[in-house]
């Protein structure tokens, strides 16, 4: 063999490696709960799930995995990744280390509602979560959903207007009703949840309570007539004295001074 | 006629008014003829023709009548027409005013004979329509001319005028007009674009509270569209590289649709879903862009933002 067949040989040998090994995404992997990781047809409770940016790749790490697994859209495919390429940062983000070499799983099949692929023989996916339905509580959906937990965090309700709240002497009630599906309750939820924590131990009290998609179809909206999220129905004692929709949740401490100021 | 000067000038201003206000009617559905025919569409009038058929008749019918009342045409061939225009105006917005008045949501908002470009409640609609085209129809029949020689001069000009504004029309989406024939230009704040009416308004400030705040680039995008892949990956290296300032693409779609682009495109760039009524007034083709400081529109570009196209 002279020596150039043995350079294109050895390049050839190499070429499938630098593929597997080209990891386009890298860092900037932040944790997720709109989506969890499924495998042998069961959610994986302990599964970790990050995405970068808004979906260029997510990333799953969990225990009953060998390696974490890198999902990468434009790619079409999933990715093992060595745990030690891993590199969690102190703000809750992950990096993938430079280089990281990853061994191709295949490619992954879009579903309805998730990604399906096949992982060592075993039916995986990487699925949307199930929509909160019914009464939740504040931490419920704080511990349900990162993004509210986030949300709640980065918002500074106005304090006079906390302060004003909080001396109210009525007993009032905000039902809200909301679709964790909904993306204008994405934006607003994470608001409505700061406010609800700031007015604890106060006379006002926010309940929620989920809807799934077909809101008409839920009990709870027929009996308060809800055709749309969210939501909030504004209670004084057991007399409804108003509801707040729409863009009114901008800003949700206004809208219920708002409200209690006209009642 | 000739012997009542007051019923002839009652005529004449009358005639002018309403021609006045049918041509501005007609000019802000020329801009985006294509808006229109989904309004028609969206309203239910597309039973027996389609829905652009019924569009360009209805623009041709504005344009033509308008003229004809500007050169001072205020024969019954001329006003009993602009009236059934009127009334079938009037049946659009009280229909839409008498929905919104049992709290019924529709899918068409009231947008009456001034098209997307206008912002007004059905309320609005229905009482500005009455007004701006009722009086004025009212004061041009009470002075409509009565002489037997009919001069040809004015309807051949309001002929030849309706042809211009229909060639205008055609032609109108591919002309830079899209400050002018939207919602969305420079100076408007983000407050200012809304959509729906009483407790389900929606405005942009609303909906995506985080770019009231700072400079942003937002894209208008369809989902569903065979998209640019060179525009793409700009704005996908754009986000990815974490350049300033941010993208913000806004589409109107279902969570399906989100779902099935973030699985095909995977976007690095946050994608805020946003009501259809509220964002088809802010163009006449996808994708358009702009670039918001502090909540105001600073520049729009048609297609993907400029900058970003040149920085990559």
């Amino acid at each position: 063999m002279t020596e150039t067949m043995r350079r294109i040989l050895a390049l050839a040998l190499l070429l499938p490696l630098t593929a597997v090994a080209a990891v386009s995404a890298q860092d900037g992997f932040r944790p997720t709960s709109e989506y969890v990781f499924e495998l042998d047809g069961s959610t994986d409770p302990g599964a970790e799930v990050f995405v970068q940016g808004q979906g260029a790749a997510f990333l799953i790490v969990s225990d009953s995995i060998e390696s974490p697994l890198l999902v990468e859209p434009r790619a079409g495919d999933v990715k093992a990744v060595s745990l030690l390429k891993v590199a969690r940062q102190a703000d809750g983000t992950v990096n993938l280390l430079p280089n990281a070499v990853a061994a191709s799983e295949g490619a992954f099949t879009v579903e309805m509602d998730g990604v399906t692929f096949d992982l060592d023989g075993h039916p995986a996916g990487l699925m949307v979560k199930p929509p909160w339905i019914g009464d939740a509580g504040i931490q419920d959906l704080l511990d349900y959903s990162l993004e509210y937990r986030r949300g709640a965090e980065d918002y500074t309700a106005s304090e006079p207007i906390l302060r004003e709240l909080q001396a109210e002497d009525r007993p009032v009630t905000v039902r809200v009703f909301f679709g964790s599906w909904c993306p204008h309750c994405q934006m607003v939820m994470p608001r409505i949840l700061k406010v609800a924590e700031a007015l604890r131990g106060s006379k006002i009290a926010l309940e929620f309570y989920g809807l799934p998609r077909g809101i008409g179809d839920d009990p709870e909206a027929k009996r308060w007539d809800i055709d749309g999220v969210p939501t909030g129905v504004v209670l004084i004692g057991d007399r409804e004295v108003a509801r707040i929709s729409g863009g009114e949740w901008k800003i949700p401490e206004l809208a219920i001074k708002n409200v209690l100021d006209g009642a | 006629m000739g012997r009542d000067p007051v019923r002839r000038w009652v005529g004449i201003v009358g005639g002018v008014a309403l021609g006045a206000v049918l041509l501005f009617a007609a000019w802000t559905k020329a801009l985006d003829p294509g808006a229109f025919a989904e309004q028609i569409r969206a309203e239910g009038l597309d039973g027996v023709l389609s829905a652009p058929t019924v569009a360009w008749i209805a623009l041709a019918l504005e344009i033509g009548l308008g003229f004809a009342l500007l050169f001072g045409v205020r024969r019954p061939a001329v006003l009993v027409p602009a009236a059934l225009l009127i009334v079938f105006f009037l049946f659009l917005t009280g229909r839409a005013y008498w929905y919104d008045l049992r709290g019924i949501e529709r899918e068409a908002s009231a947008c009456g004979c001034f098209g997307h470009l206008v912002e007004r409640s059905p309320a609005e609609a229905f009482w500005g329509d009455l007004a701006l085209l009722g009086v004025p129809w009212l004061l041009a029949w009470w002075g409509r001319s009565r002489e037997r020689r009919r001069g040809l001069a004015a309807p051949v000009a309001a002929v030849l005028a309706t042809v211009a504004g229909l060639v205008f029309a055609w032609k109108a989406p591919e002309l830079p007009l899209d400050d002018l024939a939207t919602r969305l230009s420079p100076g408007v704040t983000l407050s200012q674009l809304c959509a729906g009416s009483g407790a389900e308004r929606i405005c942009f400030d609303g909906l995506a509270p985080d770019l009231e705040e700072g400079e942003h680039l937002i894209v208008l995008l369809d989902l569903t569209d065979e998209l640019d892949e060179a525009a793409f990956d700009a704005l996908q290296s754009w986000s990815l590289e974490g350049r300033e300032p941010a993208v913000t693409v806004l589409a109107d779609a279902s969570p399906e649709q989100l779902h099935a682009f973030t699985f095909r495109w995977g976007p690095a760039f946050e994608i805020v879903l946003a009501p259809g009524p509220l964002l088809r007034p802010l163009y006449r083709t996808l994708p358009r862009s702009f670039r918001v400081v502090d909540g105001t529109v600073v520049e729009t570009w048609p297609g993907w933002p400029a900058p970003l196209i040149a920085g990559s």
